[in-house]
């Protein structure tokens, strides 16, 4: 009876409660390995058609941190892009409430390109087979069909990788409001850094004041800002510390990245 | 006839339970999930008027997503919306604005912020928090349309940046 109720618990504790599920986030591929499989999970009450389409593209910034994604329908050679080597299968199909598909990636690259991280974004489109219709006014109907994308990563690595971030300027700017502090940061190497990128700020008897960690995937350059109320900080000087730290391993343990050290940058913040 | 030890009885049921679970323990392991918690439902309109959907109502399409990808990563919220819903040569105009659109981290009424649907919403999300999306929006029934099914698309794409 105890081990029937083990069992039972795990299965409880596994249900998912969201509608369209897919995983991995991060589906990592490489010379030793050219195959990866993506889960599709449908655990709505509705029948839904999967499309799965691949387009190039990174999340970019502005000077102020502001970020987005910026995509490329027909990208540069010169880019890094995988989209035209991926195949899906299946990349069309319709999935039933509490099915499962299992999609099998693979990735056929050219011959004789250079060693780096090459990426595609895979772009999940789901549908709903019978969207509801809505009654206006009579005889006059309204039927509104959603469709749900959600956009993950494909990476395809050629050894020998290397990554890192070069610190291009870390500086302060006071507002009526905030401390604002900015890390212009630009990547080096062939492959893209995935990890984390904190701000600690100590007071001069080196007491933590403000302390932040944002998550940091740098495809090319990036600005990150870090905000802080400036009510935290009475007047004097304060030391702000920047460390970088690659975590890739935590996304795709597949990945044979020689460990990086932490990238560390300082400042001194004076507050009148 | 063969008995079996108890250690070799746990490592079974070890076994068929990883079997059983191992795809949900998988695909739970880093996921975005988005949940359509409402469609977008204009109720009663009368010809040669319009009916507005407020973030607030009922009828708003409301969205609710989660991730479990990352600590406090931004991540985007693109809407492509629609300015009319056709039945053939005939249309319905569908305005969405900042006004009737909203999100918040709360399921709750109190302290959305509006933000405009023309646009990319891109805010942070920290790891098992939720996101909600309020989406109303606008339409101006003209006195000429014929009785049908007046359907359009609306595309919903989420991406952890």
């Amino acid at each position: 009876m105890k081990k029937t109720i083990v069992l039972f618990a795990f299965l409880f504790f596994g249900t998912s409660f969201s509608q369209i599920i897919i995983s991995p986030y991060i589906l990592y591929t490489d010379t030793k390995n050219k195959f990866g499989t993506f889960l599709v999970q449908n655990e709505s009450d509705q029948v839904y058609e999967i499309d799965m389409s691949f387009i190039f593209g990174y999340p970019v910034t502005d000077s102020v941190g502001n970020a987005t994604m910026k995509y490329h329908d027909q990208p540069e050679s010169s880019l890094p892009s995988a989209t035209k080597w991926i195949r899906a299968f299946p990349r069309k199909f319709v999935i039933s409430p509490g099915e499962r598909q299992k999609v099998r990636m693979t990735v056929t690259p050219p011959a004789n390109i250079p060693p780096g991280t090459y990426w595609s974004r895979i772009v999940t489109s789901a549908t709903s087979q019978s969207p509801p219709i809505d009654t206006l006014s009579e005889g006059v109907r309204a039927q509104i069909k959603f469709v749900l994308n959600q956009i993950t990563t494909f990476l395809y690595r050629i050894d020998s990788t290397t990554t890192g971030i070069t610190v291009d300027s870390f500086y302060s700017e006071i507002d009526s409001g905030n401390v604002n502090i900015y890390a212009k940061l630009t990547r080096t190497g062939n492959s893209p850094f995935f990890g984390d990128v904190s701000v600690t700020v100590y007071n001069s008897s080196s007491e933590i004041v403000a302390e932040e960690e944002q998550n940091l995937s740098n495809y090319f350059e990036t600005v990150k800002i870090f905000q802080f109320p400036l009510e935290k900080f009475p007047p004097g000087e304060y030391k702000v510390e920047l460390k970088i730290l690659s975590n890739e391993k935590e996304d795709f343990p597949e990945s044979r990245l020689a460990p990086i050290p932490p990238i560390l940058e300082s400042l001194i913040l004076a507050i009148p | 006839m063969y008995r079996i030890g108890m250690k070799q009885y746990l490592c079974m049921v070890l076994a068929v339970v990883f079997l059983l679970f191992s795809d949900v323990v998988y695909s739970q392991r880093k996921v975005v999930t988005v949940i359509t918690e409402n469609d977008l439902n204009f109720g009663d309109a009368y010809m040669g008027y319009s009916t507005t959907v407020n973030h607030t109502d009922a009828g708003a399409a409301k969205f609710r997503i989660r991730q479990t990808v990352r600590g406090n990563p931004w991540i985007s919220a693109t809407l492509t919306l629609p300015t009319a819903l056709v039945n053939g040569a005939y249309s319905i105009s569908v305005i969405f604005d900042p006004s009737t659109t909203a999100y918040s981290n709360d399921d709750s009424p109190a302290g959305r912020i509006n933000f405009d649907p023309n646009s990319p919403l891109v805010t942070r999300l920290q790891r098992n928090d939720y996101l909600y999306i309020w989406l109303g929006g606008v339409i101006n029934v003209p006195t000429n349309i014929i009785s049908g099914v007046y359907s359009s698309t609306i595309t919903v794409t989420i991406t952890i940046l």
